[in-house]
């Protein structure tokens, strides 16, 4: 019996219990239910469930109803049931602690509790359903959904603000929720189509097609590329959350995104990078030939293996098609015939990207004749489309020496002036020698000696005017010299001479201060004539536009000439014939080689009078005073930008065209393609944020690289004895005072 | 006051003998009992003066790895009295060691960690490239890179140390900016198949430049002084070009603002800092332009271009200036600045110095001297020697022709700055320690020195500045900055930027310059052993307070009895 009782007031204790409990699950499910519907249809935050939960179990640790003691729970039953006579309490003591009339009023209380579970009585034992922790964490769940569902539907709650702030609200919520790009890249690469996020990396040519899910309607979507702005197609009427564009992409980009809805517009802070791999020309890699010049000789089975060629070309994608082109160039002189041929080649293998091609220069097709040259170069174009890459490889030349040389005048060919009554040509120098050494029996001692000095005069002319070649500057005035003087002895005798060189330098003195005249040019003295006239050329080997070897041959026959001269000047006309033969060997091969064809004529300046030489009034000369100062350079102009920058100073849109206008600047870009990209991606962030502070230093660090570096220059120092101690101490010892002072 | 302390104690001794004497007592109890007082009172003079009664003591060490230690620990005065102080770990600084007492240093074997040092001009003017030597004789077990990185992070220069190598390294950048300026030197050390990164900084204070007023005279036009005149032009001098052909045909150029004047230039009150004279000009001068020359040469600076057919005239001037000029070999020579092969040689002129003297300014290429002058009192003299430069800027090489006139132009122009040096004594000033500045325009008081980055959000305090002993380079003051960073000081006149860096950066350098300066200090005060016999340590305080504890129980425990 006595088990049974307080099994009965464990039952009233657990029914309380769940009705306590109850409206706590309610408002738990109700919550539950409202925020799922909420994160799903509004994406409402999901710490809008936790707070919540936060709230009810809050509520539930404040709220006693539910974890009511033994003795709570009987006052309650009592204060509920008059049957239990207030005597409740008895039913939690054992029997046996009671006293005789306590047990009997235990007894009677357990029955009549009994009684009232058995009636069904009990399901009304429940704490009242407005208690406070309750209605506090329904008011809070409330007021916490009501917070989130006015955030988040602002057009609803905003009706009473302005029209335009309504708008501005409204684009400002818009955002993306998803994006994606399709790439195609052109059909000729043969790669499948990709799926990329917003930034990008795509072969040249590649079709990209942006797709835009916003998580509410707008009017409008842009892209500002880095110089153009792309407006996007809606895929539904507006204003629409679905967007798409289509571009067609040829070179690296930059993007951003504009939402439009209502009149205003929401710039998305993000840039996106469109990385473009170019599709690059095909490439030649040859066995052989090793050699870009090749010696072949007549004889056609001794130059088929010189004629060999073995090159391997190589394409990112595919090469279509690769052709020989060939030129000959026949004769000689000025009778130079060129002929073009091209040759379309088959691949003997052809290995994924890359062909390989194996072929013999064709020569049997065309009369070779000892002395043509035939030059040859291959040309491959890609399948690229719609414009194929054209490669050309580097140019070889086969050349068919010529065996007798001798038959040509020296004279053709060359930018020569042909003054018969001035200079002979090589060949004609060598006819003379030889005919005055066949003459020598019958000529007097001074007849053959005047006719030697003679010929000496024409070679060292000779020598002169092809040095001119050679940017020899010092021979014109050394053959100024030369041949005023010879002229004078040869027209007016000895005497002149003297006399005129005695004017010439009384000229000199009259018209030169005397520290002029106190070094007088010598003959021969090169360094002498060029400190007289005052100034100096540049390096006289890289003066003319002959390449190397011409230059090389060319010195060789000026070489050949002047030691040819040098013996026909001592009258020893045998000896100077091997040196004759071998100039003009050398000024043949150099026709031959460079085929170089000038005018023969050119300008002729009307003779100088040098008797009205420094003969000028000189009280009447008053040379203008100059004044000059050095303009803005480059340096000023990016230096001042990049204070602006580092002050956070405003900038112009056309900062990066006015930039890009610097020859520095584009020398660098050249250099560096992808930093015209990175500065216009500065420069817009600078603009667009004024309050951040990376995109200032990183707009700073790029005008930084581009800023050319500061020359030298004279400046004064900065410190007071800048030059340190040690030698003042010196001066003091070396002049011995013994009172100096010397501050070490 | 000890004076005061010692009376009372003799008038209290001297009460208690009295009352003792006064106790009606047997003469032996009366004896015993005056000893105690006397020992009593001992006992309490001895807790005011401890009588020095121990052994001195002969060493203590100085741990410097790590916290700074001292084992055991001593006051300043018993550090004093040691005979040796061993220094272990890796020594101190300069600094710390010298607020030391001047006692003899042991130093112990260095730790094994790494230690180099770093070098670098901290002040340059606009145009100077910055050179940084990294030196150091250990060689590392590990690979290490060094990259230069410019105020905006980008890399400039890099050099590697492979593992087993002496660390050697050389990095190059030239600043485009003025003011001071923070580069950066990464470090990357690869060990154990792990890459360290770490960045140092490299402070750097670029100046503009102020620019001097030079005069160009020539007697005739060349392609050398053109493209000296060119420079001169492009770089924003005021200068005057006079090409005098004749007495009477003179043309003159003026450039950047320079005021055409049509006197005479070699006035000395005329506004040219530095005169570039033709030696083929000579002849022309009048005797009273002559005179004006030497004037120049002693207050201002004065440079002939020595022409191949100077005049004997010109010749007899400079040895009469004590530096004559001998004929010599016309060579070619290389350029002293740049080792570039593609560089047009330089042509000597074919003259050379007869006999220079010692602290004569010189640039001599591979073949002979370039350029020799002298300073004399605030000017110079001096004579360029080598032609055919202008064909530098015409071969694509315009900026070493430009840094090659420039050495010739610092050299001329060493003595006229204005502004004195500032010298700071450790060339690695930390956050925290004491930095002391000197500068003969210190002479007024201590210069404000406030830190200059306030981007933090700190307010741009003055520290205070103490007074330190006075040295060759004009009076000192000291300064103990809390914070790393930037700081400016001196006044309107004398300006002057210096960085203070943190604690823990550059540690090899760091434990280089402590080794270096603590083996320094160690040889440098090892003089002889001190003859005379240090002092014995007092005896601790806690002796005689028990002493005088325990005199004082047994008299209570005598005179109990009377007590109740």
């Amino acid at each position: 019996m006595t088990d049974r009782a307080q099994q009965t007031l464990r039952l009233a204790q657990n029914q309380w219990r769940r009705a306590s409990l109850w409206p706590y699950a309610w408002l738990a499910a109700l919550i539950a239910v409202a925020v799922a519907a909420g994160s799903v249809y509004w994406h409402w935050p999901s710490w809008l469930g936790i707070a919540c939960a936060a709230a009810i179990s809050a509520a539930l640790l404040l709220d006693r109803n539910w974890r009511l003691s033994s003795a709570e729970l009987c006052r309650r039953l009592d204060g509920r049931y008059p049957r239990l006579q207030d005597s409740s309490q008895l039913l939690r003591a054992a029997p046996e602690a009671l006293a005789p009339l306590a047990q009997l009023q235990r007894q009677r209380v357990a029955t009549a509790l009994e009684e009232i579970l058995q009636r069904g009585a009990l399901k009304g034992f429940q704490p009242a359903w407005h208690r406070s922790q309750l209605a506090h964490a329904a008011g809070a769940c409330l007021g916490l959904l009501l917070f989130v569902a006015v955030d988040s539907l602002p057009q609803r709650q905003t009706a009473a603000t302005p029209p335009l702030a309504r708008e501005l609200a409204a684009v400002e919520s818009l955002a993306i929720v998803e994006a994606v790009t399709e790439i195609q890249p052109p059909a000729y690469t043969g790669l499948p189509q990709q799926r990329q996020s917003l930034q990008i990396s795509a072969v040249e040519g590649a079709r990209i097609t942006w797709k835009i899910e916003l998580d509410g309607a707008a009017d409008g979507l842009t892209m500002l590329a880095a110089e153009q702005e792309f407006v996007f197609e809606p895929a539904e009427t507006r204003p629409s959350r679905h967007w798409q564009l289509t571009r067609i992409v040829a070179a690296a980009d930059f993007y951003q995104l504009a939402l439009h809805s209502g009149g205003g517009q929401k710039l998305l802070p993000e840039i996106h990078n469109i990385e473009i791999r170019p599709d690059r020309a095909p490439e030649f890699a040859f066995d052989y030939p090793r050699d870009n010049v090749t010696v072949a000789s007549s004889d056609v089975d001794n130059s088929a293996a010189l004629l060999q060629v073995s090159v391997e070309v190589a394409d990112d994608f595919e090469v279509t098609e690769t052709e020989l082109l060939i030129t000959l160039a026949s004769g000689s002189g000025e009778n130079v015939r060129f002929r073009n041929d091209t040759v379309r080649l088959e691949p003997s293998e052809s290995t994924g990207s890359s062909k390989r091609y194996r072929f013999s220069v064709p020569v049997a097709r065309y009369d070779i004749e000892p002395g043509d040259e035939l030059y040859w170069y291959l040309q491959a174009r890609d399948n690229r489309a719609p414009q194929a890459n054209v490669a050309k490889s580097q140019h070889f030349i086969v050349r068919w020496p010529q065996e007798e040389i001798f038959g040509l005048s020296d004279a053709e060919g060359m930018a020569i002036k042909v003054l018969p009554e001035y200079f002979r040509s090589q060949r004609q120098l060598i006819i003379d020698t030889e005919a005055l050494l066949a003459e020598q029996e019958q000529l007097g001692a001074q007849e053959f000696r005047k006719r030697a000095e003679s010929l000496a005069y024409e070679q060292n002319l000779l020598r002169m005017r092809y040095g001119r070649f050679l940017g020899e500057e010092d021979s014109a005035l050394e053959h100024a010299g030369d041949a005023h003087g010879e002229a004078a002895a040869g027209e007016h005798g000895e005497d002149h001479k003297r006399q005129h060189a005695e004017e010439h330098t009384a000229e000199h003195d009259g018209g030169h201060d005397a520290a002029q005249g106190t070094a007088p040019v010598q003959f021969g003295d090169a360094t002498g004539v060029v400190a007289a006239a005052g100034h100096q050329h540049d390096s006289s080997e890289h003066a003319t536009l002959f390449d190397p070897q011409t230059k090389e041959l060319l010195r060789s026959a000026l070489n050949a000439m002047w030691s040819s001269w040098r013996e026909l000047s001592v009258i020893e006309p045998r000896a100077s014939l091997p040196y004759q033969h071998t100039a003009l060997r050398y000024i043949k091969e150099v026709q031959q080689a460079s085929r170089i064809y000038l005018q023969r004529v050119g300008f002729e300046p009307p003779p100088l009078d040098e008797t009205r030489r420094l003969s000028g009034e000189l009280e009447e000369v008053a040379p203008p005073g100059v004044t000059a100062a050095v303009s803005l350079g480059e340096r000023e102009e990016i230096l001042t930008l990049l204070q602006r920058v580092r002050s956070g100073e405003a900038l112009s849109e056309d900062i990066a065209a006015d930039l890009q206008q610097l020859p520095s600047v584009r020398a660098q870009m050249q250099a560096q393609p992808q930093l015209p990209l990175e500065l216009s991606k500065a420069l817009r962030l600078y603009r667009q944020q004024a309050a951040c502070r990376d995109c200032r230093q990183q707009l700073a660090a790029l005008l930084y690289q581009l800023l050319p570096e500061p020359r030298a220059k004279p400046s004064l120092p900065r410190l007071r004895s800048a030059a340190g101690e040690f030698d003042t101490w010196l001066r003091a010892q070396r002049d011995g005072g013994a009172d100096a002072e010397v501050r070490r | 006051m000890i004076q005061w302390i010692t009376l009372l104690g003799a008038v209290a001794l001297s009460v208690s003998l009295l009352l003792v004497m006064r106790v009606r007592a047997g003469t032996p109890q009366r004896i015993g009992a005056a000893l105690t007082q006397v020992l009593i009172w001992a006992t309490a003079w001895m807790l005011l003066q401890p009588p020095a009664l121990l052994p001195p003591r002969q060493g203590a060490t100085l741990d410097s790895g790590g916290a700074i230690k001292l084992e055991p620990e001593l006051a300043l005065a018993e550090i004093a009295n040691l005979q040796t102080l061993k220094v272990r770990g890796d020594g101190l600084r300069r600094d710390a060691l010298r607020d030391l007492p001047p006692v003899r240093l042991e130093n112990a074997e260095p730790s094994p960690a790494a230690a180099w040092r770093a070098d670098w001009p901290r002040e340059l003017m606009l145009g100077e490239p910055l050179r940084l030597q990294i030196s150091g004789g250990k060689a590392t077990d590990s690979s290490t890179s060094f990259t230069l990185e410019d105020p905006y992070g980008a890399a400039v220069d890099s050099a590697t140390i492979a593992a087993g190598e002496n660390i050697e390294a050389a990095l190059r950048a030239l600043p485009k900016l003025g003011g001071p300026q923070l580069y950066q030197l990464r470090i990357e050390t690869d060990a154990n198949d792990r890459t360290e990164v770490r960045r140092e900084p490299v402070p750097i204070v670029v100046h503009g430049t102020e620019q001097p007023a030079v005069l160009l005279w020539l007697a005739q036009p060349s392609f050398e002084t053109a493209a000296l005149s060119r420079w001169l032009r492009q770089s924003g001098v005021p200068a005057q070009v006079i090409t005098q052909l004749a007495p009477s045909v003179v043309r003159r150029e003026t450039f950047n603002g320079l005021e055409d004047k049509t006197g005479q230039p070699l006035n000395a009150s005329g506004p040219f800092d530095l005169l570039v004279l033709d030696s083929r000009l000579w002849p022309q001068l009048t005797a009273a332009q002559r005179r004006a020359l030497a004037t120049h040469a002693t207050q201002k600076s004065l440079l002939w271009l020595v022409g191949d057919d100077s005049p004997r005239e010109f010749l007899d001037y400079a040895r009469a200036q004590q530096m004559p000029l001998q004929a010599a070999e016309i060579l070619t020579s290389a350029s002293p600045l740049s080792t570039d092969d593609a560089l047009p040689p330089l042509r000597l002129r074919g003259y050379q110095p007869q006999h220079a003297r010692a602290g004569d300014l010189q640039l001599n290429g591979d073949s002979g001297t370039l350029y020799w002058g002298r300073s004399n009192g605030e000017g110079a003299l001096g004579f360029v020697l080598f032609a055919d430069s202008h064909r530098w800027p015409t071969a694509g090489f315009a900026m070493e022709y430009a840094r090659l006139w420039k050495s010739v132009f610092d050299r001329q122009l060493a003595r006229r700055g204005s502004r004195a040096a500032v010298s700071l004594s450790t060339e690695l000033p930390l956050a925290g320690r004491r930095l002391t500045l000197c500068s003969d325009a210190f002479a007024g008081g201590a210069p404000r020195l406030a830190r200059a980055d306030t981007e933090a959000g700190l307010a741009a305090t003055a520290l205070a500045g103490m007074a330190a002993a006075k040295s060759d380079s004009g009076s000192c003051y000291a300064y103990w900055p809390e914070h790393a960073g930037w700081y400016q000081g001196g006044d309107e006149a004398n300006p002057f930027s210096l960085y203070v860096f943190a604690t823990d950066a550059w540690p090899e350098w760091h434990r280089a310059l402590s080794r270096a300066q603590t083996r320094q200090m160690a040889t440098a005060r090892l003089g002889p052993a001190t003859q005379a016999q240090a002092p014995q340590r007092p005896l601790p305080l806690q002796w005689p307070a028990l002493a005088l504890l325990l005199l004082l129980s047994f008299t209570w425990w005598r005179e109990r009895r009377s007590l109740r």
